[in-house]
């Protein structure tokens, strides 16, 4: 029987990196992880414990991975949020995300590159956000995630001639406990998504990995460069009508 | 375009807008020219009080916001430096944040229009991973900004300037644009983006391109 095929995926220890890791599992990828804290979730083959922003630390981490497992499928899900008016701001916020949510895959996908070259085959998929068509009270984050947009749309173009396919997934507002520490449930900006939402709920997620696992995919082989977004509409920016 | 008041233009690094300044002072804007790379450091973390001490009495009602894009790196995504690229975002967005501060988020009377000016490689082009990254998250910014100063008037939009007039290309292979953009065309998308009449457009993104992005997926 083939060995089952290995998916780094960055941020497992909790919300959406850990329902990735779960769905994948299932559907018969061996997961290889990174995090922060030492709370891997169960499924994992394999792990290490690592600040990402720690450059240097976190290279020796994905060079170890790198040579104990053939790593050809990425999803760069680490990442964070922060409320910050740029009233407020200081620069320090931009500078930290800055790290997490974009240093993190240029680390990841460096180290998986020459690998996927070699076999001419490789599938990245970026967690991005639907705040790449901006956010108030977090300019700081919408920026990261605008720029991972934008480097998912010109590394496709770049990678496409070695086989290795680049597509985001663009959650919404998802059940997780990064969310319920941003969104303070009264407060307007929130409240005005929250009831933008045509379905009306929260997405879950594995509602996430759902569209994760569709693009690491072997049959998705000519998707490249493209965002699904997994929002509820939310999107679509036009709230539901009102109850009759 | 009927033109009017203090127009401020911003040059994050080492950027300079030449086309922008003639267009809007041919406009009737009286214009104020600031390259970060001219001042001292850190200046631009203040940029009212370097407007106070340089120009007191400007008041800018609009601003442009560019940023000279990082070279590319011969090799691709491969070869970017990660200390590099951290050092090209937080130089831009971080300042950008910093300025947009300083000048939106202040008490009234603040600028009431914003023009993000962003470089070609925000669209989906390779070879270019830091100038990508870079210009992507100032369209975020720009599309934050947008949404966040909404409340207080000011309205916040993007121009993408088609790529670099470089003749090295034989027309014939470009038959199928409109015709190759200019920075005078750039310029007529900024002054239009900061006319008093447009003050109901707002989180736009207009690329200026020579029909370069019809009938393509965009940004």
């Amino acid at each position: 029987m083939a060995e089952p095929p290995v998916v780094l995926v960055t941020g497992v220890a909790q919300g959406i990196g850990r329902g990735i890791t779960k769905r994948l599992t299932e559907s018969g990828y061996a997961v290889v992880g990174l995090d922060i804290a030492d709370t891997p979730p169960a499924e994992l083959v394999d792990f290490e414990r690592i600040d990402i922003t720690d450059a240097a630390a976190a290279a020796a981490a994905l060079d170890r991975l790198t040579r104990r497992h053939p790593i050809v499928r990425v999803v760069n899900n680490v990442g964070s949020s922060l409320r910050e008016n740029v009233a407020e701001s200081t620069g320090d916020t931009q500078r930290w995300l800055n790290r997490l949510n974009l240093g993190s895959v240029m680390l990841c996908v460096q180290a998986a590159l020459p690998a996927m070259r070699a076999a001419g085959f490789g599938r990245i998929v970026n967690i991005t956000s639907r705040a790449v068509f901006g956010r108030e009270t977090r300019s700081a984050y919408a920026a990261t995630k605008s720029a991972l947009a934008s480097l998912t749309r010109a590394w496709a173009v770049e990678l496409a001639g070695d086989g290795i396919t680049v597509n985001a997934v663009g959650p919404g507002m998802i059940d997780t406990e990064l969310f319920r520490r941003n969104n303070p449930h009264n407060a307007p900006d929130v409240t005005r998504l929250r009831q933008a939402v045509p379905m009306q709920r929260l997405g879950q997620p594995e509602e996430v990995a759902h569209a994760v696992a569709f693009f690491l995919d072997d049959r998705a082989s000519y998707i490249t460069g493209q965002t699904v977004f997994v929002c509820g509409g939310l999107s679509l920016g036009t709230p539901p009508p009102p109850r009759a | 375009m009927a033109g009017s008041g203090d127009a401020l233009l911003v040059g994050l690094g080492r950027a300079a807008l030449p086309a922008v300044a003639q267009r809007l002072a041919a406009d009737g804007y009286r214009v104020l020219a600031l390259r970060e790379a001219d001042e001292a450091p850190g200046a631009f973390d203040d940029i009212a009080a370097l407007l106070h001490a340089r120009a007191p009495g400007f008041r800018p009602d609009a601003v442009v916001i560019a940023a000279a894009a990082p070279a590319p790196a011969p090799g691709g995504v491969d070869a970017v430096a990660v200390a590099a690229l951290m050092d090209a975002l937080d130089g831009t967005l971080a300042t950008a944040g910093l300025v947009a501060k300083s000048l939106f988020a202040a008490a009234p009377p603040h600028p009431a229009r914003a023009v993000v000016m962003l470089d070609w490689a925000v669209t989906s082009t390779p070879g270019r991973t830091a100038a990508s990254a870079v210009m992507g998250g100032l369209l975020g910014l720009a599309r934050s900004w947008a949404l966040e100063f909404a409340p207080r008037g000011v309205t916040t939009n993007a121009v993408v300037v088609g790529p670099d007039v470089d003749g090295a290309r034989d027309p014939a292979e470009e038959a199928w644009l409109v015709r190759r953009p200019t920075a005078d065309d750039a310029a007529h998308a900024v002054a239009f983006f900061l006319d008093p009449r447009s003050s109901a457009i707002t989180g736009q993104v207009l690329l200026v391109c020579g029909g370069r992005t019809a009938g393509r997926l965009t940004i």
